[in-house]
């Protein structure tokens, strides 16, 4: 009992100086790269600023007219169904693709695997051209095979707007189903064979092993997925862009993501660095929020599970 | 080859790297930026500039258009990475001109104030700020806008081809719907990529507001304008791709299924060079239809960010590109871009037949245009306003509304999205002490 002092937050720096070395390189390059942007973005929120001269404080101005913004309101909502839409495909075809080629039921899985994932490491930009040239009006292939059909060609771009999200969702998903289904055969590997061969055992067909087995022992790795998700989806910009090739979404403002309504205020297409950063915040909140209900909703469902397993 | 060996030519390598440097460091290196052509354009005149100042350096980069601006702007927020010369193109320029950023070209050392009457004067104020004091552009090229189009095909289906006989057709929004209707062929060919544009060519000089900074969408001859664009669109003779920056627009100039587009005289060069380099003598080039007046479309200026540290170097530069005669119209020879510098158009080049164009004089009709373009009152909110109105017209088109619906519906749009820029425009002006409300 010499020392009643606790060691200060100096103290106990000192004493762990080695460890927190060896992890400095980290914490520096987060400080730089990450936490400096997130809190100058929101002081920058607060400022009507233009990048250039003097910022000016307006208070809570920003925040009170991007909510009072209908277009802004109209971005969240394409974002929304785009998302929603999309996740079907790009969730459930993740995992039913994952299932197919965990479960030995076709032959070539490396090079099944290699094909679903090269979406992935394709550049947005070149395979959004490439899209573009399926969609097209005249000369689109998938209107030249239902001309050819005898069908009338769709209307991609213009109309109502209607087919503009179709065509979104379309690319949005295409590139986005392999990730997600390597994250899931990486999970799907990690359950014991066990499990399966009892399954089989009792006489299980593939679809009740999918949903009794796979499906509630990946749900941990479905919950990440699902935030990623939600990230991604927030952050969803070059393919509309390019498609729609405005940064307003094309017709009725269809395909205008909340991320495009973001880079149309800076530096994309004005200066409004201090409105841009406002909508940042405002889109990081939404993040944060959809992320916890995800959290409970997924928790929930593992108690309420829980006991029924016991009783076996 | 023995350690030795090695060691001894591996220090005169070393040597003649040191020595290259350091004879290197004598050249001043300045970086100029921008968007192609302009490489190809620098490359031109570039070597003139070193037999006349061998010390200085010059290196391009280049970037797409939108790239380069947003480059711009994140430096020019950064503090530091701008390059030393930058091209700024006119849509960009109202949003600097009166905000910090670039050399304020008016002072010393650079003092363009005495050659102002050599450059076209409605490109030199849009560079210049609301209360006067500030020019932070130099003019390079300007875009007098015209349409393009085909005289074989106009020819063959028994129109008038040549561009006297054209532009008269044209001169009611009549005409220009019986020419849409005779070039047409379903699924095959279509006059124009999108038939908003009878209305937005109305708004290329993006003459968008007055000095009260009221939204003037009701120009004379624009509502008519765009009843004929749904006139045409309701006849489907148009081939309604989302605008004319497609690549299935590009195809369709290029095989001839799209006959017909207006845009400011760079699109020539843009036409022989990668649009339709097959189709040479066939086009031709006339004033806008319906009466719309004499238009400048686009062009840009050079300027230099007040963060360059060889500013001295960069006036050089550009002083040489854009205010010589040799210069820009080498330029334009290489490039298509029109020079804004007035003296350059005296040169022969100007009289002479451009046998892409079919021999057609067009240069010496660019000049006529340029000639009587009206000053504009440009504002923070013009891209902005730009941007809204074409998608709201796109869409009320394609949703088959009236005209006079059409013209509220982006009249709402456009002061929903400029609320921001707004403000800041009212204050710009109440500081220059012209604020008219």
């Amino acid at each position: 009992m010499t020392r009643v002092k606790k060691p200060g937050f100096w103290g106990v720096l000192h004493r762990h100086r080695v460890a927190y070395a060896y992890i400095a390189p980290f914490y520096i390059l987060f400080a730089v790269f990450g936490l400096f942007p997130i809190v100058a973005g929101l002081a920058i929120s607060f400022f009507s600023w233009n990048g250039v001269d003097p910022m000016r404080f307006v208070g809570m101005q920003n925040y009170l007219r991007l909510l009072a913004d209908g277009m802004f309101w109209k971005a969240m909502g394409n974002t929304a169904l785009i998302g929603l839409i999309a996740h079907v495909f790009i969730l459930g075809g993740g995992l039913v693709l994952a299932y197919i080629l965990n479960s030995n039921l076709v032959k070539f899985q490396n090079g099944f695997k290699t094909v679903y994932f090269l979406p992935m490491v394709t550049s947005a930009v070149a395979s959004a051209i490439v899209f573009k040239a399926l969609f097209g009006l005249n000369n689109g292939l998938i209107n030249f095979v239902f001309k050819s059909m005898g069908f009338e060609g769709i209307d991609w771009w213009g109309g109502n707007g209607d087919f503009v999200k179709v065509a979104v969702i379309a690319m949005f998903s295409w590139q986005w189903i392999g990730w997600n289904m390597v994250i899931y055969l990486a999970g799907m590997q990690a359950i014991s064979h066990d499990i399966y061969e009892a399954a089989e055992i009792d006489g299980a067909n593939h679809v009740q092993v999918f949903f009794r087995i796979t499906v509630p022992l990946l749900k941990p790795i479905i919950l990440f997925t699902v935030i990623q998700s939600t990230i991604g989806t927030l952050g969803l910009f070059t393919e509309p862009f390019i498609l729609t090739g405005t940064l307003l979404g094309g017709t009725d403002n269809q395909g205008m993501t909340a991320m495009m309504y973001l880079l149309n205020k800076a530096p994309y297409g004005n200066n409004l660095y201090g409105f841009a950063s406002a909508v940042a915040y405002v889109i990081s909140a939404i993040i944060i929020v959809v992320s916890l209900v995800n959290m409970k909703v997924f928790d929930r469902d593992e108690t309420a599970a829980a006991p029924a397993r016991r009783k076996k | 080859m023995n350690r030795q060996g090695f060691l001894r030519s591996f220090l005169v390598v070393t040597a003649l790297a040191v020595t290259t440097l350091s004879f290197g460091a004598d050249k001043e290196k300045i970086q100029v930026a921008g968007w192609p052509a302009a490489d190809k354009a620098f490359a031109a005149i570039i070597p003139e500039f070193n037999k006349k100042y061998p010390n200085i350096e010059v290196v391009v980069t280049m970037m797409q258009t939108g790239d380069h601006h947003n480059m711009l702007a994140t430096a020019l927020a950064a503090g530091s990475g701008a390059p030393d010369v930058a091209m700024i193109e006119q849509a960009a320029i109202g949003r600097y001109k009166d905000s910090g950023g670039f050399e304020n070209l008016l002072d010393a050392p650079y003092s363009i104030g005495t050659m102002k009457k050599d450059f076209v004067q409605y490109k030199w104020d849009l560079a210049t700020s609301v209360d006067g004091k500030k020019t932070i552009g130099l003019v390079w090229d300007i875009g007098p806008a015209t349409i393009f189009y085909r005289q074989d095909v106009f020819k063959s289906v028994g129109l008038p081809s040549d561009p006297a006989a054209v532009e008269k057709l044209m001169s009611t929004w009549d005409g220009v719907l019986k020419v849409a209707k005779a070039v047409y062929i379903p699924n095959k060919r279509w006059l124009l990529p999108n038939a908003y544009y009878l209305y937005t060519w109305n708004y290329m000089n993006r003459d968008f507001y007055n000095e009260k900074l009221e939204l003037n969408l009701d120009k004379p001859g624009t509502k008519e304008a765009l009843e004929a664009a749904v006139t045409m669109r309701k006849n489907g003779w148009d081939a309604k791709l989302p605008s004319m920056w497609e690549n299935e627009a590009y195809a369709g100039l290029g095989n001839g299924s799209i006959v017909m587009v207006a845009a400011g005289s760079w699109y020539g060069g843009f036409l022989k060079s990668w649009i339709a380099p097959k189709t040479s003598g066939m086009w031709g080039v006339a004033r806008l239809p319906g009466k719309i007046a004499d238009s400048n479309w686009g062009g840009s200026y050079l300027s230099i960010p007040s963060q360059s540290k060889h500013k001295d170097a960069a006036w050089k530069f550009i002083q040489f590109a854009l205010a010589t005669k040799e210069a820009q119209n080498k330029m334009f020879e290489t490039v298509d871009y029109f020079p804004g510098y007035i003296p350059s158009w005296g040169d022969k080049m100007y009289t002479e037949g451009d046998p892409y164009f079919g021999g057609q004089k067009t240069k010496s009709l660019w000049v006529d245009i340029s000639k009587s373009i009206k000053p504009t009152f440009s504002t923070l909110m013009d891209t902005e306003t730009e941007n809204t109105l074409n998608s709201t017209v796109n869409t009320g088109i394609n949703q088959g509304l009236p005209a006079a619906q059409i013209i509220a519906n982006a009249k709402k749009a456009i002061l929903d999205a400029t609320v921001e820029d707004r403000d800041k425009m009212t204050e710009i002006l109440k500081a220059a002490g012209k604020w008219k409300n």
